[in-house]
């Protein structure tokens, strides 16, 4: 098709396409890619941005709840996203992750749009040396694993949702990157753009805030804590 | 239980074996090593990724929410729009490099009792953005 050629040509820019593992869901590229002028090719990347940017709205628009924790917010910012999609989809590389391209757009427009104003959480900096301190533990006791099951398999629904929602921003969205999503570290760095090794770090606090909460969330439901701070299943008086 | 100092290093590689993020195959062997003369950590590391398979189900069952309709028909409006603004304006968003600006327009579709939809645009802000 003669406008699929067009629209090639129009995209290449200086990246090199290839897989995620090269950083090409990133939205700076070399040597910006021409928008299409005449009418035919606009109608061709909207027709291809609707049929494969747009499938993502309900992912895109999960993700934004996460970020924005209520539903007028996220819808704002899923159709913010999905407009500089839009302006910048020439630039798109065919065949790369789509759906990663759109999340990197939402998590940057969350952060300059929704968070201006804000002071940025300064966490980076200390939060890689803090990681090692806090992963190395001893081994937890056998009630205390058990206890932990025991709450997991019997957690009401909401309760995660409620926990998730309730740790700072960082540490949610990598959760939520890496568990709900499945991305890979380097993945998940690309579409919050920082390093690999602060993803690991923000990961594995927020897996911990989460078991925490959940626990806390079981002992007020008549789940107590032992001396050591494991928990396990007491009847309640 | 007491854990000595390999315990603790290979604790700390727990969460890298949970999400397959280990590259090196020397560091994954040192691991099953450990862990053949270690019960407690093998014991401790199936618990860590027991718990993290679990709180994923749950994850994925809850954080799962369905685009509203009203959404849907923003976004499509919000489409239609951009096109054709860049249609009319081949200078739309600026394709040069630096900083550039264009209009997000926000819109919502009202569909009327009789059926017919009409488009109206609310407000609309500008965005700053580096290309």
């Amino acid at each position: 098709m003669p406008m699929d050629a067009e629209l090639v040509d129009a995209t290449s820019g200086d990246v090199t396409s290839s897989n995620i593992a090269s950083s090409n869901i990133a939205l700076r590229t070399g040597a910006p890619a021409k928008r299409p002028t005449n009418a035919l090719a606009i109608a061709e990347l909207k027709s291809r941005f609707e049929r494969d940017a747009l499938q993502y709205t309900s992912q895109l628009y999960a993700a934004a709840l996460r970020y924005t924790k209520n539903a007028h917010d996220a819808q704002d910012l899923v159709q913010d996203t999905y407009a500089k999609a839009f302006t910048s989809f020439h630039q798109y590389q065919d065949g790369t992750n789509l759906k990663a391209w759109l999340y990197r757009i939402l998590s940057t427009t969350f952060i300059n749009t929704y968070r201006k104003g804000q002071r940025q959480p300064q966490i980076a900096t200390a939060e890689l040396e803090d990681w090692q301190i806090a992963a190395a533990s001893s081994h937890t006791s056998d009630q205390g694993k058990s206890a932990e099951d025991e709450v997991l398999e019997n957690l009401p629904d909401g309760d995660i949702k409620r926990a998730l929602a309730a740790i700072p921003e960082e540490f949610r969205m990598a959760v939520y990157f890496a568990d709900v999503e499945g991305y890979s570290y380097k993945e998940i760095a690309e579409i919050l753009d920082v390093p690999a090794g602060t993803v690991m770090s923000r990961l594995h606090r927020g897996r911990k805030l989460l078991r925490e909460s959940l626990m806390e969330y079981a002992q007020d439901r008549g789940f107590a804590k032992t001396s050591e701070g494991k928990s396990e299943a007491v009847t309640k008086p | 239980m007491t854990s000595t100092p390999e315990c603790q290093q290979v604790m700390q590689a727990f969460i890298l074996l949970i999400d397959n993020e280990i590259t090196e195959p020397a560091m994954a062997n040192a691991i099953q090593t450990h862990f053949q003369v270690c019960p407690p950590c093998e014991a401790e590391f199936e618990h860590e990724r027991h718990v993290v398979s679990m709180m994923k189900n749950l994850l994925a069952n809850e954080c799962c929410e369905e685009a509203p309709q009203e959404l849907i028909d923003r976004l499509a409006a919000q489409t239609a729009f951009l096109a054709a603004q860049m249609a009319a304006d081949p200078g739309f968003g600026g394709a040069a490099a630096g900083s550039t600006q264009f209009i997000t327009s926000y819109s919502r579709t009202e569909i009327t009792i009789d059926g017919e939809t009409t488009i109206e645009i609310e407000t609309s802000h500008e965005i700053r953005h580096e290309f």
